[in-house]
């Protein structure tokens, strides 16, 4: 089922589904996008793997039960064999069993029947920031999920083991952490819990999933540890998200805007966790020049960063939460955080999320 | 292999409890030892009344013997109207006599002694005669002295009953003793057993009502596990007919906008040739045309074919859903059978390709929503049996409903081509929570349910014939009328 030959700048995007008529379905209505997307579809898992063996893709959305390997596994073999790739899982399914065992291995959840617009949304989260260095796109999209620090990861890890767990105790925990905080936002974010609209506040996200699927998602905290560099690394940035959150939320108190302040501030420096975990000796290098040659303010960092890894943590944050499925406003504070002129977020609260990056 | 077993009660069984009470056994060893007091009570009272009568008759027997001794020693005194010799022989008379009177021929007292009583009047008015007379404290006792000489004398001796009163007393008291220590001990006595049979009644009466509020409570947990299970299949049922619809919806708005999208172009560039513009042709080229002309009718034909889906599966969720009524009704089983197999397509489709061999069918006289539900456990079963047969090898399974008339009703089987029943777990399949499914794959209600629908409420069979590595076949029958 390919169709025409892919033009060089066209994005490449597979379809994967058991039923013919969703794949004729879909090649029908995003027919509009032809000029952009050059669209593959298969039918099925092993098709779709013969697909990605004879040239690489950019997104690949794929329905969640199928007939021998379904959605979760053989976004899981896309993960490990063809990181750079975006995942996206598009099911008739949308109980909680589905997304927590595709969980680890999606970027997106949609939910059947999807619109059009909404399929194109989703893809073209996926597709931002195209000239990103590939090695950086391979290293965000492989990750399932971000380490939180050793003390944290602790508490977490004893949080899911205890059956009597509170959303309370839950929503303390998960305040206080950047990488989990980011899961919960993806989650709640994702069409399966049919949310009315995006949800922007960490609370609400919190409360939507319930103890019971919070609980899965923190297992197993305490077992992803960072090592030498990059857990020092990440204590310090978990002590500034925590602290840049407090001020973010002070600043809005009292605004419609101290929701999202607040999320963005504690979720601003998720880029600079990507790269400590992703390239721990590298970045450690990176700072310790940054600091030989003059102070480490945040624009300077960010200049390093760009110049070594061909972007700044604001902008992998953003690309890392765009792909995820935070609102966008979420993900332009996050993209913004150290260039407030240039975000589209009301200048209140960008000067917040700003004051809290320091 | 997981049995899941309903769990004891935290209480232990009533029985048992009952049990840990005095036995009745010790109550009746104690029922006997109050009979035993009793009856020595009887008889100790018995044998005082006896005594009391033995010492009345001695004392009796006692003052009539002297009283005739008297008389015949006095007979010559009588004759002479010898007051002397009547001294003579009375004074030395017996210490225990308190009083004698001797009347000569004529009636006038020849000797008076001690002091006696008004009894002597009478006695001397004639009226007494060789009697034996009680007073308060005496016996008299009335002779006749006959002497040879012709005159005649009456002789009366009192004697004090005191003595003998006094051991009468010492056995009235000792018989009343008796008899008021074995009342005691048979009213003690009585009353403890009756208060323990009462215990017993009362605590029996309080098992009782506890085994029967167990009882109630055991059929409510049925009532309630079976309302969860049909629960828990028409959850399932629910979100797998939410993804049945949700397929063909997917593809029925994909189509549905795509037509949208195109026709607007389409008018676009129509509009743009009337207008005459320049660039229609380019524009023209641009829409693409030869797609459209294939995929518009191709879409609309998928759109269609889509809404048809959504409509059967409704109609046959509608059927499914059956309301049950309170009696049955006659009922068109195959079509019946066709949607639960359209609404439980979700089950299987993964796993199995479904066979239908529906021969004609009777009209069967059931409670047809219970019945679609027995099909419905019975071919999720198959499912499940070759789901773990299968796994993911991408292989699949058959599941073969066949229905056909016989003698007396219809059969329904539902046979798979699953991993069949283990020898081990036959006799156990229908038991209420077995189950060897993981936990949340299923109750353990299913077959048990099946069967109390068909068995107990239809008066029907369901039985199964099972190959280890074949597969297994559930056959329901059912009665024409139940």
């Amino acid at each position: 089922m390919t169709q025409t030959t892919p033009a060089a700048n066209r994005r490449r995007i597979l379809f994967v589904d058991d039923e013919p008529a969703i794949l004729q379905g879909l090649r029908a209505s995003l027919h509009r996008e032809r000029k952009r997307w050059d669209m593959v579809f298969a039918n099925g898992a092993d098709e779709a793997l013969a697909h990605m063996r004879s040239g690489e893709f950019e997104v690949v959305v794929s329905d969640m039960r199928m007939p021998k390997v379904d959605g979760a596994t053989l976004l899981g073999i896309v993960r490990r064999d063809y990181p750079a790739t975006a995942r996206v899982i598009l099911s008739g399914h949308a109980e909680r069993d589905s997304i927590v065992r595709a969980l680890p291995s999606m970027h997106q959840f949609l939910s059947k029947p999807c619109t059009p617009d909404r399929l194109c949304e989703a893809i073209e989260r996926c597709l931002a920031s195209p000239d990103m260095d590939p090695r950086l796109r391979a290293l965000i999209g492989r990750l399932d999920r971000l380490p939180s620090p050793a003390e944290l990861g602790g508490a977490l890890e004893e949080f899911a083991s205890r059956p009597d767990g509170t959303l309370a105790e839950a929503t303390a925990l998960i305040a206080r952490d950047t990488a989990v905080a980011a899961k919960v936002m993806q989650i709640a974010n994702s069409a399966a819990f049919g949310t009315p609209g995006r949800s922007t506040s960490l609370v609400q996200a919190v409360q939507f999933l319930g103890v019971d699927l919070l609980r899965a998602i923190t297992v197993g905290s305490g077992l992803f540890e960072a090592t030498g560099d990059a857990a020092a690394a990440l204590t310090e940035i978990q002590g500034h998200a925590v602290r840049g959150a407090a001020i973010a939320a002070r600043a809005t108190a009292g605004t419609p805007d101290v929701d999202q302040a607040f999320v963005a501030a504690l979720l601003r420096d998720v880029g600079r966790i990507v790269l400590v975990v992703g390239m721990p000796g590298e970045y450690r290098a990176m700072v310790d020049e940054v600091a030989a040659t003059g102070p480490l303010t945040g624009a300077r960092i960010c200049a390093a960063e760009a110049r070594v890894f061909g972007a700044d943590h604001a902008t992998v944050g953003a690309t890392l939460l765009r792909m995820w499925g935070l609102p966008e406003s979420i993900v332009d504070l996050v993209a913004h955080h150290h260039t407030p002129e240039r975000a589209k977020a009301a200048p209140a609260l960008i000067a917040a999320v700003h004051a809290a990056a320091g | 292999m997981k049995a899941v077993r309903w769990n004891e009660p935290a209480e232990p069984p009533v029985v048992e409890r009952v049990a840990r009470r005095p036995s009745f056994e010790s109550r009746l060893i104690g029922l006997s030892a109050v009979m035993l007091v009793a009856i020595v009570g009887v008889l100790s009272v018995s044998f005082s009344l006896r005594q009391i009568r033995t010492l009345r008759v001695e004392q009796t027997d006692r003052v009539r013997a002297y009283g005739t001794l008297l008389a015949h020693q006095l007979r010559s005194a009588v004759a002479f109207g010898d007051r002397e010799t009547a001294r003579e022989v009375l004074d030395t008379i017996d210490p225990r006599v308190v009083a004698v009177v001797l009347y000569g021929d004529d009636g006038r007292a020849l000797y008076v002694s001690g002091d006696p009583d008004a009894w002597t009047d009478r006695v001397s008015r004639g009226v007494l005669d060789d009697k034996i007379v009680r007073t308060h404290g005496r016996v008299s006792s009335v002779a006749r002295v006959s002497s040879l000489e012709g005159p005649e004398g009456t002789l009366v001796v009192q004697m004090s009953t005191a003595a003998t009163l006094e051991r009468q007393h010492a056995a009235t008291m000792l018989a009343v003793w008796i008899g008021l220590a074995t009342l005691a001990a048979g009213v003690g006595g009585a009353l403890w057993i009756a208060r323990s049979f009462g215990d017993r009644t009362r605590q029996l009466s309080a098992a009782n009502v506890q085994l029967v509020g167990e009882m109630e409570r055991r059929a409510a947990i049925e009532v309630e596990l079976r309302q969860a299970q049909k629960l828990e299949s028409v959850g399932r049922l629910a979100s797998g007919v939410a993804h049945e619809i949700n397929t063909p919806l997917q593809y029925v708005s994909d189509s549905v906008h795509f037509v949208q999208t195109a026709f607007g172009d389409v008018m676009t560039v129509l509009d743009a040739h009337r207008a005459g513009a320049p660039d229609a042709r380019a524009r023209e080229r641009e829409l693409d045309l030869p797609f459209l002309r294939d995929t518009v009718p191709e879409s609309i034909t998928t759109a269609i074919e889509g809404i048809d889906r959504v409509v059967e599966i409704v109609r046959s969720l509608k059927t499914f859903a059956h309301p049950d009524r309170p009696e049955m009704a006659p009922a068109d089983l195959n079509a019946a059978i066709a949607s639960t197999l359209t609404i439980a397509r979700n089950e299987y489709k993964y796993s199995a390709d479904v066979v239908t061999a529906f021969g004609e069918l009777p009209p069967v006289t059931c409670h047809l929503g219970e019945i679609n539900q027995v099909v419905l456990n019975l071919v999720v079963n198959a499912a499940h049996a070759i789901q773990d047969v299968v796994g993911d090898t991408g292989d699949r399974g058959k599941i073969t409903v066949t229905t056909r008339e016989v003698t007396g009703g219809v059969e329904i089987d539902v046979a798979d081509t699953g991993g069949g029943i283990a020898d081990d777990v036959r006799t156990r399949i229908f038991e209420p929570f077995f189950t060897t499914k993981d936990v949340g794959r299923g109750t353990g209600q299913g077959l048990a349910i099946a069967r109390s629908v068909v068995v107990d409420k239809h008066r029907g069979r369901l039985t199964f014939a099972s190959d280890v590595g074949t597969g297994s076949t559930f056959t329901v029958f059912l009665p024409r009328a139940a």
